[in-house]
């Protein structure tokens, strides 16, 4: 079994951080434990303030933990300075010397070093290649553009070769288009160097995109870790659900468990199949299902929830369908958009309402 | 990536144009600035040049004819009695002096002012404004009365030696004044502010964001502080340092209050040839190589910094 386990890059074991004292006193993070895996794209994902930053910057030697420990390849670095570990960071302000031109920034790591001459000289130019910023080498920071300047800022941080390349919002500066382009990107250059990356975003998108596992922290927590997919499709709780992508809450009252599946009759009377995450629950529960998880079918057909439209918006790839149920819930449903448009439905139309299998998903909390 | 590789600036040439009917026209509006300058500062200058190439009349001022006298005597003096020509020591000695007197407050005011400034840089924004406050208190009081107030500190009744005869660390009191550790003190004193202002300005603008990227790419706090800091302030330590060196060079109240008669800078010695030595183009002379003496050190001074910055 111990061969079979990946081995851990970074672990975090039961890490708290307090901020000021007395009425002032802060929780950034509350008993915060994670593996985090060799090779892996790992994100912490949250809003602001959830503490994903925190946890972030005591990986990387800034912050002390006020309880537990952070280990990496087994070893306690908790009390390790930062410019001893082998760590390095792609900041948010990309904090590039503004003094130095973009070969120097890259070389820097590698004199702190104390590497030999030549070795810089070879490794700057292969980091510049691999970020396309070779033609730029001599420029200074100032006279290049914002999605260059991330570029250096990954090729400094990626010089010394680090165990683990820490990365804080790195692309909340940059425009769609370009953020889109560096995304890709940064999955590439993770896979290329077999780096294990630890990636900080409040953008679901960016998350699912890139990460082979995602942590959801909110108010200085750890809510769920796991695969994109596991984090979408199942989320653990009310706040995951909303937090990733589009949700409908609903409340039922729990008739029978099979497996991992309850059938959960709603206020309407209707009965619908749930899958279950942990646990065993009993009585009145909430169930989420995602918007394009829901099908719309004429009214009156068996098994459907009769409902009715009452507000149809144009998104272009697809149409949100704001529905109310019988039973005074209200959902919305997203519908794709086919060439011949989609007008099907239309507002103050009946429709019947039906979740695919496996859309409806019970909450813990 | 192309899309961001492809967007450098580029000026139109119509933009180019405007640009240049705008620098024309705020050159217009400095004008009068210009002419003031040439009147009260290039005139003057222009007449001490030529009062230094004169020979001195009776009882000050000067005899309208062309001589090197003046610049001769800075550097020689004829014995009186073989006529043989000697190297002109008293001179050399004050000029020494005076180079070195300004160094060391250069420096001094540079190790005290750094820290300072440094602490008020990275204060929050209202105590910032009260520490620089405080700083700009000594400017209210005159320059004399704050230097006969340092006096009063370290003559040899003053409240120093009082003290220390008092708590028995010594007998006899330590001569301080009239020293060139007192003339060094009192600069330092006095030019301190002038080196704290635009360190803070420098130290201000400085991103402390840097100093985290410099430890988690492994520099250690002197790396961080010699290979980040320093070059991103060396504006701060420039402009510092000019600002004290240059009137330090030249001083007058304070070593001729604090250094007496006997430990004179050239701001003295110049004094001394329009006053009681009646010798105006000796002095004239020795005004126009301070002059020199600080345009060729500041020239290199600012080569020096910034050929450092630019080689990281």
């Amino acid at each position: 079994m111990a061969a079979q386990e990946p081995a851990i890059a970074i672990e975090a074991n039961r890490v708290s951080k307090v901020f000021g004292s007395g009425q002032n006193e802060v929780r950034a993070l509350d008993d915060v434990s994670v593996k985090i895996r060799q090779n892996e794209f790992f994100t912490l994902l949250g809003p602001s303030g959830c503490g994903k930053t925190t946890l972030l910057r005591m990986v990387a030697g800034f912050e002390a933990p006020t309880a537990g420990t952070i280990l990496l390849d087994g070893e306690d670095i908790t009390a390790t300075p930062p410019n001893h570990r082998p760590i390095n960071t792609v900041f948010q302000s990309y904090a590039l010397f503004p003094h130095l031109t973009v070969a120097q920034n890259v070389a820097f790591g590698l004199e702190m070093l104390g590497k030999p001459r030549k070795e810089i000289s070879d490794t700057v130019a292969r980091m510049l290649a691999m970020v396309r910023m070779e033609q730029l080498a001599n420029r200074t920071t100032a006279q290049i553009s914002g999605g260059q300047q991330q570029r250096v800022a990954l090729a400094r941080a990626l010089a010394p070769r680090p165990k683990v390349l820490l990365l804080d919002e790195p692309l909340s500066a940059l425009d769609l288009k370009l953020r889109k382009e560096m995304q890709i990107e940064l999955k590439r250059l993770q896979t290329e160097t077999g780096i294990t990356f630890i990636f900080v975003t409040h953008d679901q998108e960016e998350a699912l995109t890139m990460s082979d596992r995602i942590a959801v922290m909110s108010a200085g927590r750890i809510l769920q870790i796991g695969s994109p997919e596991d984090i979408y499709n199942r989320p653990s709780g009310r706040f995951v659900a909303s937090f990733i992508g589009e949700s409908n809450f609903f409340e039922g009252t729990v008739q029978g468990v099979k497996g991992d599946t309850a059938e959960i009759r709603m206020p309407s009377g209707h009965v619908i199949k749930a899958r279950l995450g942990k646990g065993k629950p009993e009585g009145s529960v909430t169930f989420a299902v995602r918007p394009e998880h829901i099908r719309l079918e004429q009214f009156g057909i068996e098994g459907t929830i009769p409902a009715k439209v009452t507000r149809t918006v144009y998104f272009g790839t697809d149409t949100h369908c704001h529905l109310e149920l019988d039973g005074g819930e209200r959902l919305v449903a997203r519908l794709q958009n086919t060439v011949g448009g989609n007008a099907a439905y239309d507002t103050g139309m009946r429709a019947g309402v039906r979740f695919d299998d496996g859309a409806a998903q019970v909450l813990i909390d | 990536m192309a899309a961001a590789d492809t967007n450098t600036p580029a000026i139109s040439s119509h933009e180019a144009r405007v640009n240049t009917q705008r620098v024309r026209r705020n050159w217009l509006l400095s004008l009068p600035a210009i002419c003031l300058l040439l009147i009260g500062a290039s005139g003057p200058l222009l007449i001490v040049l030529i009062y230094s190439f004169l020979e001195p009349g009776d009882y000050g001022g000067v005899t309208w004819k062309p001589t090197l006298d003046a610049w001769f005597k800075i550097f020689f003096r004829v014995d009186i009695f073989d006529e043989t020509v000697h190297l002109a020591d008293a001179h050399l000695s004050i000029f020494w002096r005076s180079v070195k007197l300004s160094l060391l407050t250069t420096l001094i005011t540079f190790a005290f002012g750094f820290p300072t400034a440094y602490f008020i840089a990275t204060r929050s924004k209202r105590q910032r404004a009260a520490w620089l406050f405080l700083i700009t208190i000594p400017f209210w009081t005159n320059l004399l009365i704050r230097t006969f107030a340092i006096m009063e500190v370290i003559r040899n009744e003053g409240i120093v030696n009082t003290l220390a005869i008092k708590f028995g660390f010594i007998d006899t009191p330590i001569q301080m004044l009239y020293t060139e550790g007192a003339v060094l003190l009192g600069m330092a004193y006095v030019y301190l502010p002038l080196m704290v202002l635009p360190l803070y300005a420098s130290i201000e603008r400085f991103d402390f964001r840097l100093l985290e990227a410099g430890y988690d790419l492994y520099a250690n706090r002197w790396q961080v502080f010699r290979r980040i800091v320093l070059p991103l302030v060396s504006p701060g330590i420039v402009a510092g340092s000019i600002l004290v060196f240059v009137p330090s060079l030249g001083a007058y109240v304070t070593p001729r209050v604090l250094g007496g008669g006997r430990k004179m800078m050239i701001g003295n010695f110049i004094e001394l040839q329009f006053g009681q030595g009646q010798n105006w183009p000796l002095g004239a002379a020795l005004s126009m190589l301070l002059l020199i003496v600080v345009a060729v050190a500041l020239l290199f001074y600012v080569r020096a910094i910034s050929g450092e910055r630019s080689h990281g």
